[in-house]
């Protein structure tokens, strides 16, 4: 039973031994970069922060009760991120981490708080917008003629609006909130995905692989599924992984701008602007929560940046000469 | 030239689809997105008479292509409505503010085009030095942060700590107002004390909102700049013995600012969207303060309308002037 599996691994290893080889590479490459590095390890943070931030939360908190108890630390800090208390517009201190707000609120455990909500935001609007991108794109470069001049003109209607502006007037007329915000950038944010989607097609149909396959008798649907999809892919990663950034600054300019999610839930770009009253003597009020915001956004912008050379062919194969040349 | 005429009209007249297309988008989110829970709340406490002439006034019995038309004249006639925060018609409202705000999204251009291309050129000429590092580290972190991030940065280090430059609110008016753009306006009649004023209230918004974008027009600046140098005609003229900086500054920028320019254009709407933060944060009376305190008080639906109509012609003229510039430029657009 192993010896068939293992015989099965070597073979499945000898078949795709130019793919290993391409993935080792990339690997490398990604490796070889610390800027990419230092973006992947701070998304890693975020996501995790984002995917269990209240339950660490507790944690962080149950550990310095822990200590405090122990006598091991003097002071006990408090992360009370909802309950209003005495403690109002306190700098950065051992008891709360990044000071507090007007109402004494805890501005650590609300920033912690609040990149869950960014993380919702940037994960629902892609999940959401990429597949209708996809799939209109597809068609629209795909098919040509009638229903591309279609697609392209209702895209053009949207890509006519600053981003912003656009949200900013769909969320309003939806009514402040977390939902009509999302839905808001969502309406935004397809247009982009389907013109990408589209200029790739269009460019990869012309390649003399897709008349092979038509030559044999393929389908459209299994032309597009089998052929073309794939190919789009990896500017597909790369626009994404940067574009994470920009749905959470739109989004944090949205809350910032009061049409994100209410009070008293924490977000991010909304806490910055409840600070704005309270400069320059609270500065932590407004630039810690906006560090946060820019330090989300960085790592997707770099980790990005480093996936785009990873992933550009040129590339790969002119470090590939480098390390031969240096081995040789 | 012919050619170009040909051009020109073949952009005009798709023009007029783009500006149409447009305003269905806003029809629609201002009419049939908050309309209906409007309808259903007057329902419930009007009579049907009352209901009735309403929906006449407004012009909701009719069938939605008719209320459109309406609509777009509406628009095109100034009249907006009132604005439930300050009372008055919506289009006086805005008369006022909105000038300052293109104001500031000009500046915001210019100091984009300013900071934005010489660090491109810098860091393509001196690829993999460490000066080109420290650019394209600077360009990832310009346009990483938040417009609000670098405005409260930028005003509390150069307002607050340093103060160097005023920091909030508008400059002195010029002693006439032709246009609203107070800077414009003090030129105009030759105000010179309103004029530096005004430059020195401008500066610190128009950088904070220009420095993300600057980020982004380095690095395109950088890459773009590097394909054209490893093209043909740029070893030709190495070849011919040209200094490197005349290769550079005239034979391969030539190619290397035509994205530049659709760029910077596109960017345009960016900087009026992003002017609601930085006027927001400077405490500048424009349209962008205005309107997100009409959201915030009072969710006053006509004046962001109002704004965004606003804001979606000039975004739609200033990328009509750029691809007519941008025709001018490059022979090949205009076949």
């Amino acid at each position: 039973m192993f010896k068939s599996l293992k015989e099965r691994y070597e073979k499945w290893k000898f078949k795709n031994a130019a793919k290993i080889e391409e993935y080792r590479l990339m690997f490398y490459a990604f490796k070889r970069s610390p800027l990419s590095v230092a973006g992947s390890i701070m998304v890693i943070i975020f996501v995790i922060l984002g995917v269990f931030g209240p339950w660490i939360l507790d944690g962080i908190r149950g550990l310095m009760g822990f200590l405090y108890s122990h006598g091991i630390i003097r002071t006990e800090p408090s992360f009370n991120a909802f309950d209003w208390s005495l403690d109002v517009l306190q700098p950065p201190s051992w008891k709360h981490w990044f000071g507090t707000d007007d109402y004494g609120r805890d501005i650590f455990a609300r920033s912690m708080l609040g990149i869950q909500v960014s993380l919702v935001y940037s994960l629902v609007v892609l999940v959401v917008a990429i597949p209708i991108g996809i799939i209109l794109g597809l068609i629209a470069g795909y098919y040509g003629g009638k229903v591309d001049e279609v697609i392209s003109r209702i895209t053009d209607m949207f890509l006519a609006f600053p981003a912003l502006v656009l949200a900013m007037a769909i969320s309003a007329s939806l009514g402040a909130g977390l939902m009509s915000a999302i839905i808001a950038l969502i309406t935004v944010w397809w247009p982009g995905y389907v013109r990408l989607i589209r200029g790739q097609v269009l460019s990869v149909k012309e390649n003399l692989y897709i008349e092979a396959a038509r030559a044999v008798g393929m389908g459209n649907f299994s032309i597009i599924v089998k052929h073309i999809l794939p190919n789009v892919i990896s500017p597909l990663i790369i626009y994404t992984t940067m574009d994470i950034a920009g749905v959470v600054l739109t989004g944090a300019n949205l809350s910032f701008l009061g049409l994100g999610a209410q009070p008293p839930t924490p977000e991010l770009g909304r806490i910055v602007f409840d600070g704005l009253d309270y400069l320059p003597e609270k500065w932590w009020y407004s630039l810690i929560p906006g560090f946060m915001l820019f330090l989300f956004a960085l790592g997707f912008n770099l980790l990005g940046d480093g996936l785009r050379d990873v992933l550009d062919p040129r590339f790969r194969r002119r470090l590939e000469f480098e390390v031969k040349g240096e081995k040789e | 030239m012919a050619e170009y005429k040909y051009y020109l009209i073949r952009r005009l007249l798709t023009f007029i689809p783009t500006i149409l297309g447009a305003l269905f988008i806003t029809f629609i989110v201002s009419h049939v997105v908050p309309m209906m829970p409007a309808k259903a709340g007057f329902a419930r406490h009007l009579n049907l008479e009352a209901l009735k002439r309403l929906e006449q006034l407004y012009h909701l019995d009719k069938p939605w292509w008719e209320q459109f038309a309406y609509y777009v004249r509406d628009l095109f006639t100034g009249h907006w409505g009132t604005s439930m925060m300050s009372g008055r018609p919506i289009f006086e409202d805005l008369r006022d503010y909105y000038p300052v705000t293109v104001q500031l999204a000009i500046a915001g251009e210019a100091l984009i085009l300013l900071i934005g291309v010489p660090l491109g050129i810098v860091a393509a000429m001196k690829q993999d030095k460490w000066i080109d590092y420290v650019i394209r580290v600077f360009s990832l972190v310009a346009y990483s942060m938040p417009y609000f991030l670098w405005a409260i940065g930028i005003q509390l280090l150069f307002y607050w700590k340093l103060g160097w430059f005023p920091g909030i609110g508008l400059g002195k008016p010029p002693a006439k107002i032709y246009t609203g753009m107070y800077l414009l306006d003090s030129l105009l009649c030759g105000d010179w004390s309103s004029f530096i004023d005004n430059l020195r209230h401008l500066f610190l918004p128009a950088f904070s909102l220009a420095l993300p974008n600057a980020g982004v027009i380095a690095r395109l600046m950088r890459g773009s700049l590097l394909d054209a140098l490893s093209s043909e005609y740029i070893d030709y003229t190495r070849m011919k013995g040209l200094p490197e900086r005349m290769v550079v500054l005239k034979h391969a920028m030539k190619n290397a600012i035509i994205p530049i320019i659709t760029v910077g254009g596109l960017m345009f709407g960016g900087l009026l969207g992003g002017a609601f933060i930085t006027e927001t944060v400077f405490a500048l009376a424009g349209a962008g303060r205005y309107t997100v305190m009409a959201v915030l008080r009072s969710m006053d639906i006509p004046v962001i309308m109002a704004t965004t109509f606003l804001i979606v012609m000039t975004y739609l003229l200033v990328n009509l002037v750029v691809d007519l510039l941008y025709g001018a430029v490059d022979p090949r657009v205009r076949l």
